[in-house]
């Protein structure tokens, strides 16, 4: 069971490496969106400190979005998943190692540029540091969340902004409680909950979503 | 022994096999043969386990294989239309990465020799994205060499796009597989004399 959770996070990190491409589009288009709101509202370094953590947040959010739709999909229709599910390994966790090296494809990347991001914004050392925080906690919970969305589209025409629908609103508490604490700490504010309850996010969907994604998967190759 | 209990299937109002009855003892093959869109592909999904049946059952060794799926898909070997192999990869890394997941642990040199056996010695480091339809089913078939722990060789047209080299040597493995005591369930639209006593089931 451990052995094939490695063997999976093997194979998809060495796919990852052969296919670069996928990992800087995610990472130019963080750059990119991020940069956009600096120009549309203006140089004016308070408002821009208000918006920041917010601002990354979304750009991180939509990073993971942008990836989704490939998380099961490519496996799905050159019928590697059709082997997956027939290995007698725990599809969860093969699951989970899939879900889990998607996260450190196009998760992580986004996750350690932030920072750059937050100081465009005028954001202070501390804040950058929460920032880096809250992301590290919170982005894992897109991808496992995403996921089932990615899982429930298979083979649906234009899946992609099916996932998108189906995810976004999900994905919201996760915002608010990530952009939430670094705000919150902006002002002074105790930032204990917010945290808890990124954690709390976390251990959960790490727990449920491959259950899920388990099930949607199977239903899908039938 | 695989034994199929009125097996039925239908996709929306198309019926496309009821009532289906056969059974498959250890050292038999058996061939599924139909025209397209008989329901050959589902009925040997339905048998590895991937689809539902709408009625109907599968024993393996006396025991519902539903019930008992984690132990019985270790059993199963199955070989679908498409080759499962990453297109980006040599075929050397779908092999190493893909065969541990299916419970076989062969060293490296195993692996190589067995794709030269095949005939891909000189395409075996190349990504598989740049091989033809019949190498991709080389790589596939290898993996057969490797699957003989799984006793249930379900096979869904094996020996498409092969050549006639790569054709013979599909049948002897096969042949092999039988011989030692394996089950083997396949389609094929071409007549090979895969052995000479195997059981056929026509869809049509």
């Amino acid at each position: 069971m451990y052995k094939a959770f490695i063997f999976i996070l093997r194979k998809e990190l060495l796919l990852a490496l052969r296919q670069k491409t996928d990992v800087v589009t995610v990472l130019f288009f963080f750059l990119i969106v991020s940069s956009l709101f600096p120009f549309a509202v203006g140089p004016d370094l308070n408002t821009l400190k208000i918006i920041g953590p917010g601002v990354v947040w979304v750009g991180a959010l939509l990073c993971s979005l942008l990836a989704l739709h490939r998380v099961f999909e490519t496996d799905f229709s050159d019928g590697s998943l059709e082997y997956l599910v027939l290995s007698g390994e725990p599809l969860t966790v093969l699951v989970l190692a899939k879900i889990g090296s998607h996260w450190l494809i196009t998760g992580l990347p986004v996750v350690i540029v932030a920072p750059l991001i937050g100081l465009q914004f005028g954001l202070s050392a501390g804040s950058l540091s929460l920032l880096l925080i809250t992301l590290l906690l919170g982005t894992p919970v897109l991808s496992l969340m995403g996921s089932i969305g990615a899982a429930l589209t298979l083979g649906v025409r234009g899946g992609a902004a099916l996932t998108s629908i189906l995810i976004l609103p999900f994905y919201v508490p996760v915002l608010i409680f990530g952009a939430g604490a670094v705000v919150a700490d902006l002002q002074g504010l105790s930032i204990e909950g917010h945290l808890s309850i990124l954690i709390a996010m976390l251990c959960l969907s790490v727990a449920l979503v491959p259950i899920a994604v388990a099930n949607a998967i199977k239903i899908a190759l039938e | 022994m695989l034994e199929i209990q009125n097996l039925g299937f239908a996709r929306g109002k198309n019926v496309l096999f009821e009532n289906l009855n056969f059974s498959v003892k250890a050292g038999e093959a058996f061939r599924v043969t139909g025209s397209n869109g008989s329901g050959k592909t589902t009925l040997l999904r339905i048998v590895s386990g991937l689809c539902r049946p709408d009625n109907g059952v599968v024993i393996w060794d006396r025991d519902l294989a539903r019930k008992n799926n984690s132990e019985f898909v270790k059993s199963v070997n199955f070989l679908g239309h498409d080759d499962g192999l990453k297109k980006q990869l040599t075929a050397t890394e779908n092999l190493k990465l893909m065969l541990p997941l299916l419970g076989a642990s062969p060293s490296d040199r195993d692996v190589e020799s067995a794709l030269d056996a095949a005939g891909l010695e000189a395409v075996k480091h190349k990504p598989v994205m740049h091989m033809s339809a019949g190498q991709k089913r080389r790589v596939a078939l290898t993996r057969l060499d490797f699957m003989n722990h799984r006793v249930l060789w379900i096979l869904d047209e094996p020996f498409t796009s092969l050549d006639v080299t790569a054709i013979s040597g599909l049948v002897l493995k096969l042949r092999k597989h039988i011989d030692s005591g394996g089950l083997l369930i396949f389609t094929t639209h071409q007549d090979f004399d895969v052995v000479s006593e195997a059981l056929s089931l026509s869809l049509d």
